[in-house]
């Protein structure tokens, strides 16, 4: 195992290629549709026999990924694939370039592809499978006709959601009421206790008190300034809070005034 | 025009007027820029007062000064000089009498009493003279940048460096009193040798111009003196000016509000214990209450006997007068009501800060002042056979054509007062003419232009010309003014009337035949003299667009009703909500609604296929019904949606009873009603209960960051399109039921963007706000065509600041207090790094980011400016340029310039649904047709979702064929897996974007849709 690990990696330097790179495999979609395109191939950082392949277009799809790769390397075991993301801004698997992570079952494997990928190629993806172009127009004609069930389905789509709903908040309420009578796995039985309500107080005018009063409290002023220098302190704080306002006052006009010059073009 | 009750009430309302807070007087002090005293001022003066010149030649001699290298600037006055005699035949020139110097860079030089003969005052003697000794100091400042400048061609003034004005006077000549408006002073065979006159003919205009040599000076220096102490009047006088001035209003905003700010000074009305806010608040409260029937005077105790004042307001429409002098002797009646119409739409405004721009600080365009304009061009050559008429008072040409413009609106005022609210004047050219001292004075002689501008009211395209009852006097009057061309007509209320019946039908063009009628059969001048310069709404409210808007208004209403008296449906319906551009007229009917057109046949509607011809576009009226209360819906969003759709199809089996075509959904159901399809949409008030019950649940649980959850996106979506945008909508639609052509300008604009290819960049509720914001806009007088309303919401998206200000709309039944404002533009500055380049604040929306959150970005909305900027100037060229420009082929219907963009996305024919289309209403129709399929719509959707990292899309909704594709500028990027999508390598590290993919892609998702690429830039 060692050896042949270190052989590889001999065979890597020989051909001087840094494998953590990001690398690339030419391929065109069709005999129609011939511009040559790049898929980009990566090493998975978070886990040593996977590989990332991106910039595929969304109705490529995985098999022809997974057709690719059986071609750069025919040996090579796949054990795992899916589709990670899209770029599509909706994040939709079915539109956009998307994102396949391939797991190998051995990690040599990945160094393989990414050693040969760029050497080969390019390939045409009609050639591996049978191509369906999901064209803007073919979808939303059929959106617009699945939105558009029959009245039947409707109601039974209804009914049968309904019907289910029905019973799964009749089984809930059971559950619940199992809870509170009958013992669980433990032998526990929960108890609550229903808190009194706090009943409002709604005073007659003539239990108001007379000192106070529940309205309108006058607020009475007291002078609390004991020392002068307190009360000198308080002008200040005043003064000091005018002029904060008035900064304020300033800013604000600063800045309207700022907005008045605007020259985009 | 303006009545008392509405004055009255004005100032009523404002009995809770704002106070001056500290902002606001520092917002006044930092406008008003104190004028700095010019240094060279006194050493000219000094110099003009005491240099010795010897100078002397026959006052008819003008070649004197041409050899001196002076042209005489009275040239053109040659032969009205050569008619005069003096007593003093000899000018010679002596030191002035006085030199004095105004702070605002004025020299005022007296000219010796010597140089005048003692009846001078006659014809153009004074002139020729003045002009002699204006030649004489301009010869001696030839070392200066010396100029001859005229705001009246008989009494240039001369400039130096264009700042020092040094102006002539010497007011022994004659007794004010001898400039009343019934003396003649010019004997008009001195001019107009062939003309018969009577020897003694009223000269009004003639005398007041005299006067004006030494009584503009008197008012400067007496201002200068009074204000010299009064530091806030000033800056209040100044303030208003400035005001005026932003309003077009040059002609008020010199001497004569001067004269009224230093009469209230004198009546005491002014006081320098005011406050800047409370002077200007007198100053606008006089100006509005200024009672133009009355001779008013400048001093308090000042008074004319009866039989003069009867002279001057003979002679003059508007009197203020100072010892004989009217300063507004060339002011018009029409002038002063449309400054009052400007004062009383802002005068609510004065103290809040935020007003404060518009109304000190922007100046307004006068193309978007008005709705309707007319370039008038008068040509004194053509007018000889009025020169008996206007040749009395005149001295040129440019008097023949004030004569001519006067009489001109006279008698609009006289044959069309009816139709509009008020007019403006504008003369095309400068209003002072500057020239060299060593050349003539080129500009006085010869045609010039005006522009009429019209406040129209809904009078305006009114087919007839009432008059009075036949057979009184008043028809006898009414018959002659209309030369025959009226007729006797019967209405419907048994009067029977004298009539001028201009169409058969509401017309724009009816005010243009009056103007013409006015031209040519009462002036006999050729008709080419008027310009028409407003836009043609014709297509935008053609006969049959108007009937299908109000067979949709018709149809909705009668759908409601049918709708709230369903009976036997589990639950009724309680409130039925048009939520539809299409109630509003806002949206351009394309191709209409209608029901139309066979696919494929499936039951009571039919459905688009594939391969088959695409179905012309048919749009749908959404209507958001809500049903009465029910504890019974449950706790599942899911369970109430079931529910719902066999409600839906309760509904739509009850509408059917009532012969009606009814489609019901799973999420909404289609009803058609005379060819008209409706969206109807339950709207359950519970799922908002129960989403913001969930996020309840989410921030008890402690979770953060609940905006960006997926409940918390469920919850404001579903807020925004079943809380806010309805809402909103309601607000609109109330609001273009009081703004008649609130529909109309939506239309324009949205037809605009689509021509500039910014379809889909505002959202329709935006775009909306926008015209609301500018047809609402504080301040300013509303407008009352469509295409005024339309250039002044492209006034507003390119002038509005919007880096630094959100755009404050509140139209709806609760203003925005000043305190709310303030925190609203306190808590944008602070929110303004993660708010949008678009910020629009409405009552709904407080944060203003709901509708441009997407788009438009930065770089889009910078093109929307610059767009609207360039559509700006050719408004502007069609008012003030020399021929009228076709607005709507030039701004809507061109063809937009391609060459800026990468590449074009031609589209095939058949699936531009929305093209103007031929189709007929089919009220009859028996199935659903399709209805909202848009192919291109989705095309451009999934463009965007696909590409909108590397590529902008841009494309006229309205019937485009061409989609044009622009690349963000970064291409070619280091070799990261992150930025590799739509990508090649072109070596080890880099990655360049591989277009030819995109266009390829889009090819293919593309097909059926898309006929072609153009790629116009490699």
């Amino acid at each position: 195992m060692t050896k042949k690990k270190n052989s590889l990696k001999r065979k890597l330097v020989e051909e001087s290629i840094d494998v953590d790179a990001l690398r690339f495999l030419k391929y065109r979609v069709s005999e129609k549709y011939s511009t040559e395109r790049n898929l980009f191939l990566k090493r998975d950082a978070s886990k040593e026999n996977g590989l990332i392949v991106t910039n595929v277009p969304a109705f490529l799809g995985e098999d022809v990924v997974l057709a690719f790769i059986n071609k750069i390397s025919p040996n090579t075991e796949i054990e795992d694939s899916f589709v990670q993301r899209s770029n599509a801004a909706d994040n939709s698997l079915t539109n956009g370039q998307i994102t396949v992570s391939i797991t190998f079952v051995k990690p040599e494997s990945v160094n393989e592809i990414l050693c040969k990928c760029q050497n080969v190629g390019p390939y045409t993806a009609s050639d591996f499978a049978e191509l369906d172009f999901p064209t803007v127009l073919k979808e939303t004609t059929s959106l617009y006709c699945r939105l558009f069930p029959s009245e039947e389905q409707i109601q039974e789509m209804a009914e049968t959601y309904i019907e289910r709903y029905d019973q799964d908040l009749a089984d809930a309420r059971r559950e619940a009421k199992k809870k509170y009578s009958e013992p669980d796995e433990d032998g526990w039985i929960t108890v609550t206790r229903n808190k009194k309500a706090a009943k409002a107080v709604k005073l007659k005018k003539d239990e108001i008190p007379l000192i106070g009063g529940l309205g309108n409290p006058k607020k009475r002023k007291v002078d609390l300034a004991f020392y002068t220098f307190q009360a000198k302190k308080d002008k200040q704080q005043k003064a000091q809070e005018l002029l904060k306002k008035f900064e304020d006052d300033k800013k604000r006009i600063a800045q309207l005034k700022q907005s008045r010059n605007f020259k985009p073009m | 025009m303006i009545s008392r009750m509405d004055i009255e009430e004005l100032f009523e309302n404002s009995a809770n007027e704002l106070p001056m807070s500290t902002g606001y007087r520092l917002l006044c002090e930092d406008a008003s820029n104190s004028v700095k005293e010019n240094a060279k001022l006194k050493t000219i003066a000094n110099t003009i007062k005491s240099t010795k010149l010897k100078y002397g030649t026959d006052y008819k001699n003008f070649d004197y000064w041409t050899k001196l290298g002076i042209k005489y600037p009275l040239e053109k006055y040659r032969n009205g000089i050569r008619n005069t005699t003096s007593s003093v035949a000899m000018f010679t020139y002596s030191t002035p009498k006085s030199v004095e110097t105004s702070a605002n860079s004025i020299i005022y030089v007296e000219i010796p009493d010597q140089i005048f003969g003692n009846r001078d005052y006659l014809n153009l003697t004074y002139a020729a003279k003045r002009a002699h000794y204006m030649c004489a100091i301009a010869l001696l400042l030839k070392n200066e940048n010396v100029e001859f400048i005229a705001k009246d061609s008989l009494y240039p003034d001369l400039l130096i460096d264009n700042e020092i004005r040094i102006s002539f006077w010497n007011e022994n000549i004659a007794k004010n009193r001898r400039f009343s408006p019934n003396i003649g002073n010019l004997r008009p065979t001195t001019i107009y040798k062939s003309q018969e006159y009577p020897e003694d003919v009223e000269t009004p205009q003639f005398n007041q111009r005299f006067l004006r040599t030494w009584m503009e000076k008197r008012l400067k220096l007496e201002a200068e003196n009074i204000l010299r102490d009064k530091r806030d009047v000033r800056i209040a006088l100044n303030l208003v000016k400035r005001f005026m001035e932003n309003r077009n209003l040059v002609n008020l905003s010199d001497n004569v509000l001067l004269a009224r700010v230093i009469r209230l000074i004198k009546q005491g009305e002014i006081s320098d214990k005011q406050q800047i806010l409370s002077v200007i608040r007198i100053i606008w409260k006089d100006l509005i209450l200024w009672d133009t029937n009355e001779i008013e005077y400048l001093e308090v105790d000042e008074t004319l006997e009866d039989e003069i004042e009867k002279e001057y307001k003979k002679h003059f429409e508007v009197n203020l007068v100072w010892d004989y002098w009217n300063i507004t002797y060339s002011i018009g009646k029409f002038d002063i009501d449309r400054m009052k119409k400007e004062l009383i739409a802002t005068f609510p405004l004065l103290g809040d800060i935020y007003a404060f721009d518009s109304i000190f600080i922007e100046k307004i365009p006068i193309f978007s002042q008005f709705d309707n304009f007319v370039r008038l061009t008068v040509n004194p050559s053509e007018t000889k056979h009025l020169l008996s008429l206007l040749g009395r008072d005149s001295v040129d040409d440019s008097d023949i054509v004030n004569g001519v413009l006067k009489f001109f609106i006279k008698m609009i005022y006289k044959t069309m007062p009816e139709r509009f609210d008020y007019l403006g004047i504008h003369k095309i050219g400068e209003s002072e003419l500057k020239w060299s001292t060593t050349k003539v004075a080129q500009g006085f002689n010869g045609a010039q232009t005006f522009l009429i501008g019209f406040r129209v009211n809904n009078q305006w395209t009114n087919p007839l010309t009432i008059g009075p009852p036949a057979q009184n006097e008043e028809a006898k009057e009414f018959r002659a003014l209309w030369k025959g061309v009226s007729e006797l007509r019967k209405f419907a209320d048994t009067r029977i009337c004298e009539c001028v019946v201009w169409s058969n039908e509401a017309d724009e063009k009816v005010a243009l035949q009056i103007l013409q009628f006015i031209l040519q059969k009462i002036l006999s001048v050729p008709g080419e003299w008027l310009s028409w310069r407003n836009s043609s709404e014709k297509n935008l409210k053609s006969s049959t667009n108007q009937q299908q808007y109000e067979s949709v208004t018709r149809a909705f209403a009668d759908l409601s009703a049918i709708l709230r008296s369903l009976k036997g449906i589990p639950l009724m319906i309680t409130n039925v909500h048009g939520i539809s551009p299409y109630i509003r007229a806002t949206e351009p009917i394309f191709p209409s609604i209608y029901a139309a057109q066979s696919a494929k046949i499936n039951n009571d509607h039919v459905v688009p296929e594939f391969g088959e011809k695409i179905p012309a576009f048919t749009p749908t009226v959404t209507v958001h019904i809500k049903l009465e209360y029910s504890g019974r819906w449950g706790q599942d969003i899911e369970a109430i949606r079931r529910l719902t759709s066999s409600f839906y199809i309760k509904i739509a089996e009850k509408l059917r009873d009532s012969k009606l075509i009814a489609v019901p959904t799973i999420d909404q159901i289609f009803v058609m009603k005379d060819g008209i399809v409706f969206k109807l949409v339950i709207v359950h008030d519970k799922v908002l209960n129960i989403l913001e019950e969930k996020i309840e649940e989410l921030r008890d649980s402690g979770a953060t960051r609940i905006e960006s959850s997926v409940e918390g996106m469920r919850l404001s979506a579903w807020k925004k399109r079943f809380v806010t945008e309805p809402l909103l909508q309601l607000q609109l639609q109330s609001f273009s039921t009081s703004h008649r052509i609130f529909g109309k300008t939506c239309q324009i604009f949205k037809k605009w963007l689509g021509a500039k290819l910014l379809s889909g960049y505002l959202d329709d509720i935006i775009i909306e706000l926008l015209v609301v914001a500018a047809i609402s806009k504080k301040g300013n007088i509303e407008a009352q065509s469509a295409w005024c309303a339309f250039t002044q919401t492209l006034h507003l998206l390119a002038s509005h600041n919007w880096l630094t200000r959100p755009l404050i709309v509140d139209f709806g039944a609760k203003k925005f207090g000043e305190e709310e404002r303030r925190k609203l533009e306190e808590d944008f500055v602070k929110m303004r790094p993660i708010l949008p380049p678009m910020v629009l604040i409405t009552e709904e929306d407080r944060v203003g980011s709901k509708f441009t959150k997407q788009n438009p970005c930065g770089i889009v909305l910078k093109r929307l400016v610059g767009l609207a900027n360039e559509s700006l100037k050719i408004l502007e060229k069609n008012v003030v340029g020399e021929c009228a420009i076709d607005l709507e082929a030039s701004l809507i219907s061109a063809i937009p310039d391609y060459r800026v963009y990468d590449a074009i996305i031609e589209l095939e024919t058949s699936a531009v649904v929305r093209r103007m289309g031929i189709l007929e209403r089919k009220n009859g129709a028996k199935r659903l047709p399709v209805v909202e399929f848009d192919p291109v719509d989705e095309l451009i959707y999934q463009l965007n979702n696909q590409f909108s990292q590397h590529v902008f899309f841009f494309y006229n909704k309205y019937g485009g064929d061409k989609i044009a594709m622009k690349f963000k500028p970064i291409e070619e990027v280091p070799a990261k897996i992150g930025r590799c999508n739509l990508h090649k390598s072109i070596s080890d590290s880099r990655i360049l974007l591989n277009k030819s993919e995109i266009y390829e892609n889009i090819r293919i998702i593309g097909d059926g849709i898309v006929s072609d690429i153009q790629v116009l830039r490699k």
